[in-house]
C-alpha cells in the first residue's frame, strides 16, 4: 500500500533553520503536512492533541532530548505504534545503540542528503 | 604519592588514581587546582623566570601575579576578554544563522520559480536540484551551532577554574561569584553529559551513515 502523503508529520529539532530544511525536502518528496516543535517536551504534547504518522527528530535539545522524548512515546499505549525517525549529529557507536534499544525505526546522522532522507522514510514507511 | 603533599590534594588524587576511567568534572579539576593553590600560599614566592637573574623578583610573574593576568582575560563581570570572545561566538551564531535564512529563502524562491505550470519537465527538474543542493548545504549552520555552544561550554568551565583558584588565594571578589558560578555549573553538568558534550563527532570518531546502518542491521 502506498504512503499516505497527507499524513501528519511531527518534526522535531531546536535550530529553526533544520526545521525549515526539513520541511521542505519533506515537501519535495510530497508531505505537506508537517507541524514543527523545538524540543521533546512540546513534541510530546503535540503528540498528545494530535495522531502522527511520522516523527522525525533531533537528539541534543532541551527540556527534552530526542531520546527521552522516544522512551515517552515508545512508553505510551496510544503513541506507540508511532514510527519515529533519528536525525542528529550524534554518531557515536553507544549512541546509535541507545536509540535502537528505545525503539528508533531509523537513524539519519547529520549533515545529510535529501536521498538519504528519502531512503530512510521508504525503509520505513513503504514506498511512495 | 609523596608522603610531603597536602593530604587533601593527596587523597583526591590517589581517589582519582583508584578509577582509571574517571573523567573529571569542571568542579573536581577546580577542587585539584584549589588544593594546589593552597599548598602554594603558605610560601608565595616571585618565581624566576628565563633572562632574569636568579632570585630577582620580576614584576607581575609571581604566582598570585600570573593568576590575577588570568583572572583578567576570564572575567566576564570587568568585560575581560573572555567575554569579548564570548560575544565573538554569538556573533558568529547570529550570522550563520542569517547566512543560512538567506539561503533557504532562496532556495525556497528558486521551487516556486519551478512549480510554474509553463516550465520544461527537465529545467525543471534542475532547479529542484539546486534547491536541494542548497537544502543540504544550509545543514552547516546547525553542526556549526553545536560545535560553538560546546566552545561556550569549555569557556564558562575555565572561567570558573580561575575564579576558584582566584578565591582560593584570598580574592574576596573572586569568593563572591565563585559559588554562583560552581552551582550553575553543577546544576547543568547531568544535562552537559547527555546535551553538550555529545553533538558533532570531529572527522576520525564519527560513524558514518554506512557505518550507523550496520550498527542497526544487526539487531535484525
Amino acid at each position: 500500500m502506498a504512503v499516505d502523503l497527507n499524513m501528519p508529520v511531527l518534526i522535531v529539532d531546536d535550530y529553526k533553520t533544520m526545521l525549515r530544511i526539513i520541511r521542505n525536502l519533506l515537501k519535495q518528496i510530497g508531505f505537506n503536512n508537517v507541524d514543527e516543535a523545538t524540543d521533546g517536551k512540546s513534541a510530546l504534547e503535540k503528540m498528545q492533541q494530535r495522531k502522527y504518522g511520522l516523527v522525525i527528530s533531533d537528539w541534543n535539545m532541551e527540556p527534552m532530548t530526542g531520546l527521552e522524548l522516544l522512551k515517552e512515546v515508545r512508553a505510551d499505549d496510544k503513541l506507540r505504534p508511532t514510527p519515529f525517525i533519528m536525525i542528529t549529529a550524534e554518531s557515536k557507536t553507544e549512541n546509535v545503540i541507545a536509540a535502537k534499544e528505545a525503539g528508533v525505526n531509523n537513524y539519519i546522522v547529520k549533515p545529510f542528503n535529501a536521498a538519504t532522507l528519502k531512503t530512510k522514510l521508504t525503509s520505513v514507511l513503504g514506498d511512495f | 604519592m609523596p608522603r610531603s603533599a597536602d593530604p587533601g590534594l593527596r587523597d583526591c588524587l590517589e581517589r582519582l588514581t583508584a578509577d582509571g576511567d574517571h573523567r573529571l568534572s569542571a568542579r573536581e579539576l577546580a577542587d585539584i587546582i584549589g588544593e594546589v593553590a593552597q599548598t602554594l600560599t603558605a610560601d608565595l614566592q616571585p618565581l624566576s623566570v628565563a633572562g632574569t637573574e636568579p632570585g630577582t623578583a620580576a614584576p607581575g610573574v609571581d604566582a598570585a601575579g600570573a593568576l590575577a593576568m588570568l583572572a583578567e582575560i576570564v572575567n566576564v563581570e570587568s568585560g575581560g576578554r573572555l567575554a569579548e570572545l564570548k560575544e565573538e561566538l554569538d556573533e558568529i551564531r547570529t550570522s550563520m544563522q542569517n547566512a543560512a535564512a538567506v539561503y533557504l529563502s532562496a532556495a525556497e524562491a528558486i521551487e516556486n520559480i519551478a512549480a510554474h505550470p509553463d516550465m520544461d519537465a527537465d529545467d525543471q527538474a534542475q532547479l529542484y536540484q539546486l534547491a536541494t543542493d542548497i537544502y543540504e548545504a544550509s545543514s552547516f549552520q546547525d553542526i556549526g551551532g553545536q560545535r560553538l555552544t560546546r566552545v561556550t561550554e569549555i569557556l564558562k568551565e575555565l572561567e570558573f577554574t580561575v575564579v576558584r583558584a582566584q578565591a582560593v588565594l584570598g580574592d574576596d571578589a573572586a569568593d563572591q561569584s565563585v559559588d554562583a558560578l560552581g552551582d550553575a555549573i553543577e546544576r547543568s553538568e547531568t544535562r552537559k553529559m547527555e546535551y553538550f558534550l555529545h553533538g558533532p563527532q570531529n572527522a576520525g570518531k564519527a560513524n558514518t551513515q554506512e557505518e550507523i546502518d550496520k550498527i542497526l542491521a544487526s539487531f535484525d
